[in-house]
C-alpha cells in the first residue's frame, strides 16, 4: 500500500476514535448527572448517547442509565421499559443477568407480586442461574416483604446468611403487628374491645356506651311488650352501631398494620445498607 | 496528488469543527435529536432541545413544535400562546387552526381573538377545519340548530346528523325544576328524588320519614310523651333535609346532565381530532 493512502486510512481511524471519545464523555456526562441526582437530566443525556451511538457500542450503558434514572425519579413503567431494551440489547451473561434483576427490582417497587414470583421461578428452574439462587432467593425475600408477608419474608432471608439483619426485623415486625380477626372477634363479643386492643380508646369507650344505651332502651321496649318500638330501635340504632363497631374494629387494625408495614419500609429506605429495590 | 491532499483535508475539516464545539450539540443535532424525541412521545425533552436552539436562533418552524410540544402534552395555555405569535407567520393557518383548537379545550370564549385569526385562508382544507370547529363552538354555546346549520354546509352527512343532535341538546337542555322537585317531596316525602330519577334515596327518605312519624305516633298514644318527641322531632329533621335534599339533588341533576353533555361533545370532538388534519400535528414525523 501506497504511504499516502495509509495516511489517509490513518487520518480516517483518528476520526472514528475522536467520535468514540464524543461518546465516551457523553456516558461520562450522563452518568454524572446521575450521580448528581438530576435524574431528568441524566435521562436526556442517556437518550441523546443512544440516539447518536449508531454503531450500538454503548446502547446497552445508555439503555441501563435511563432505566435506573426513571426508578429514581418513580416512573416505574418507563423503567422497565427501558431495562427492558438494556436486556434484549445485553452480550454478556453478567448484563443480561443484572438487567433481569434490575427489571424485578422495578416491580417489586411496582407491587407486581405475583409478576416477580413467576420471573424468580423461571429464572431458578433455568440452569444458567444455579449459582446465582442465593440473589434470587434475596429478592424472592423483599418480594414478600413488599407484599407485606413478612413472615415468608422472614423464612426466605433465613436462609440466606448475608440477610440476617433483614431476617430479624421481619420477624419484629410479625411481632408488632395486630390480628384482624381478634379485633373483630373481641368486638364481637365485647362491644369497644377491638379498638381498645388497637389502641383506640376513646373509640372503644364511645363504641361501648352506644351499644349499652341503645340494648338497654331495645331490651326496654320488648320488656314492655312495645315490640315494633324495640324492633325500630334495635335495627335503626342498635345494630347500626354494633356493625359500626366490627367494622371500626376491623379498620383500626388494618390502619395499624399499614402504619407498622410504611414505617418499616421507610425505616429499611432511609438505613438499611444492603442492595434494595 | 491534489486529490489526495484535497481528500486529507475534507478529513480533518469535522475535526477540527468537532474541537470548538461538541459535536453532539450543534443545532443541526439537536434538532435531529429534538425530532427523534418527538417520535418517541417524549415531548417535555423534545420542547426543551426545540427551546434551546430557538433561543439561540429563532425560527418559526421550532416555535410550531414547540407549540406542539405543549399541545401533545395538554399544557393549551402555552401551546395557545404559541400559536397565537405564529399566526402571520409561514405557518400562520395552521397556527391559526391550532390556537382554535387549543382555546376550544381550554373551554375559553373563543371569540375573545378569533377575529385577529379568522381571516382568509389560502389552504381551502384548512379553512374547512377552522370553520368547522368555529361551528363546533357555537353549539357548545347553545346557539340553536335553526341557525347553526344555515350557517355552514361544511360537515358530512353522518356529522351533521350528529351535531343537530348536540345542537339541539345544547340549545334546549332537559332540565328539572329544584322548586318543582322540593314542592314534590313536601307533599310526599321522596317524591321530588324521584322526580330527578334518584330513585333510591327517594324510597329510602319515605321509608325513614314514615317509620318515625309513626313511631312518634306510636309513642304519644301509648303516653311516651318524651319518646313521642323524640321521634316527632327525627321526623321532622328528616321531612325538612329531604324537602332540601330535593331541591339540592335537582340542582345537581342538572348540572350532571350539563357536565354529561359537555364530555359527549368533547369524545366526539376528541374522535375527530378537533376537525384538525392530523399532519399538521407533526403526526408524519
Amino acid at each position: 500500500m501506497k504511504p499516502r493512502w495509509l495516511l489517509f486510512i490513518l487520518v480516517i481511524y483518528f476520526q472514528q476514535g475522536f467520535t468514540q471519545t464524543q461518546l465516551e464523555s457523553q456516558l461520562a456526562f450522563a452518568e454524572s448527572l446521575f450521580a448528581e441526582e438530576k435524574y431528568f437530566d441524566a435521562i436526556t443525556e442517556a437518550k441523546r448517547l443512544a440516539f447518536f451511538d449508531s454503531a450500538n457500542q454503548y446502547s446497552f450503558k445508555s439503555n441501563k442509565l435511563i432505566g435506573e434514572s426513571y426508578r429514581q425519579g418513580g416512573k416505574l413503567s418507563e423503567a422497565v421499559h427501558y431495562f427492558t431494551k438494556a436486556e434484549i440489547i445485553s452480550k454478556t451473561k453478567v448484563e443480561f443477568f443484572s438487567t433481569k434483576i434490575e427489571i424485578i427490582k422495578v416491580n417489586i417497587l411496582r407491587r407486581a407480586f405475583s409478576l416477580v414470583n413467576h420471573q424468580l421461578d423461571e429464572m431458578e428452574k433455568d440452569e444458567k442461574y444455579k449459582t446465582d439462587s442465593s440473589t434470587l432467593q434475596y429478592w424472592r425475600g423483599w418480594n414478600f416483604l413488599f407484599h407485606d408477608d413478612w413472615e415468608r419474608a422472614a423464612e426466605v432471608f433465613g436462609k440466606i446468611d448475608s440477610a440476617a439483619t433483614l431476617k430479624n426485623i421481619c420477624e419484629e415486625v410479625q411481632k408488632k403487628k395486630y390480628s384482624v380477626n381478634f379485633a373483630k372477634g373481641i368486638s364481637v363479643v365485647l362491644p369497644g374491645a377491638g379498638q381498645f386492643y388497637t389502641g383506640n380508646y376513646v373509640s372503644g369507650i364511645l363504641s361501648l356506651g352506644w351499644n349499652v344505651l341503645f340494648g338497654y332502651l331495645t331490651v326496654q321496649a320488648f320488656s314492655a311488650e312495645r315490640v315494633f318500638d324495640g324492633m325500630a330501635v334495635g335495627t335503626i340504632l342498635w345494630l347500626r352501631f354494633y356493625n359500626g363497631n366490627l367494622s371500626n374494629a376491623e379498620k383500626f387494625a388494618v390502619e395499624k398494620n399499614e402504619l407498622i408495614k410504611n414505617e418499616t419500609l421507610d425505616f429499611l429506605q432511609k438505613n438499611y445498607q444492603g442492595l434494595k429495590p | 496528488m491534489r486529490t489526495f491532499y484535497f481528500l486529507i483535508l475534507l478529513s480533518l475539516f469535522p475535526i477540527l469543527l468537532l474541537s470548538q464545539e461538541s459535536e453532539l450539540f450543534t443545532p443541526e443535532k439537536r434538532k435531529a435529536f429534538a425530532d427523534y424525541l418527538f417520535c418517541e412521545k417524549d415531548y417535555l425533552r423534545a420542547s426543551e432541545e426545540y427551546e434551546a436552539i430557538n433561543s439561540a436562533a429563532k425560527n418559526d418552524s421550532l416555535s410550531y413544535y414547540i407549540g406542539l410540544c405543549f399541545l401533545k402534552m395538554n399544557d393549551y395555555e402555552r401551546a395557545k400562546d404559541h400559536f397565537f405569535l405564529l399566526r402571520n407567520s409561514f405557518l400562520g393557518e395552521e397556527s391559526r387552526l391550532l390556537f382554535l383548537k387549543t382555546s376550544f379545550m381550554l373551554n375559553k370564549n373563543i371569540d375573545v381573538k378569533t377575529d385577529s385569526v379568522s381571516i382568509q385562508f389560502v389552504n381551502k382544507d384548512l379553512e374547512t377545519s377552522f370553520r368547522r370547529l368555529e361551528l363546533a363552538a357555537q353549539i357548545k354555546a347553545g346557539m340553536s340548530q335553526t341557525n347553526l346549520f344555515s350557517l355552514s354546509n361544511d360537515f358530512e352527512e353522518s356529522d351533521t346528523q350528529i351535531l343537530k343532535s348536540f345542537a339541539e341538546n345544547f340549545s334546549h337542555p332537559q332540565r328539572k325544576s329544584p322548586l318543582a322537585a322540593a314542592l314534590f317531596s313536601a307533599i310526599i316525602p321522596g317524591a321530588g328524588k324521584i322526580y330527578t330519577k334518584n330513585y333510591g334515596d327517594g324510597i329510602t327518605s319515605f321509608i325513614v320519614t314514615g317509620l318515625f312519624a309513626f313511631l312518634a305516633y306510636d309513642n304519644f298514644q301509648a303516653n311516651h310523651n318524651t319518646r313521642g318527641w323524640i321521634f316527632a322531632g327525627l321526623t321532622a329533621f328528616f321531612y325538612s333535609g329531604n324537602v332540601y335534599g330535593s331541591y339540592i339533588s335537582a340542582r345537581n341533576y342538572n348540572l350532571e346532565r350539563e357536565e354529561k353533555l359537555k364530555n359527549e361533545f368533547d369524545s366526539y370532538l376528541n374522535s375527530k381530532n378537533y376537525f384538525v388534519p392530523k399532519e399538521i400535528e407533526g403526526s408524519y414525523k
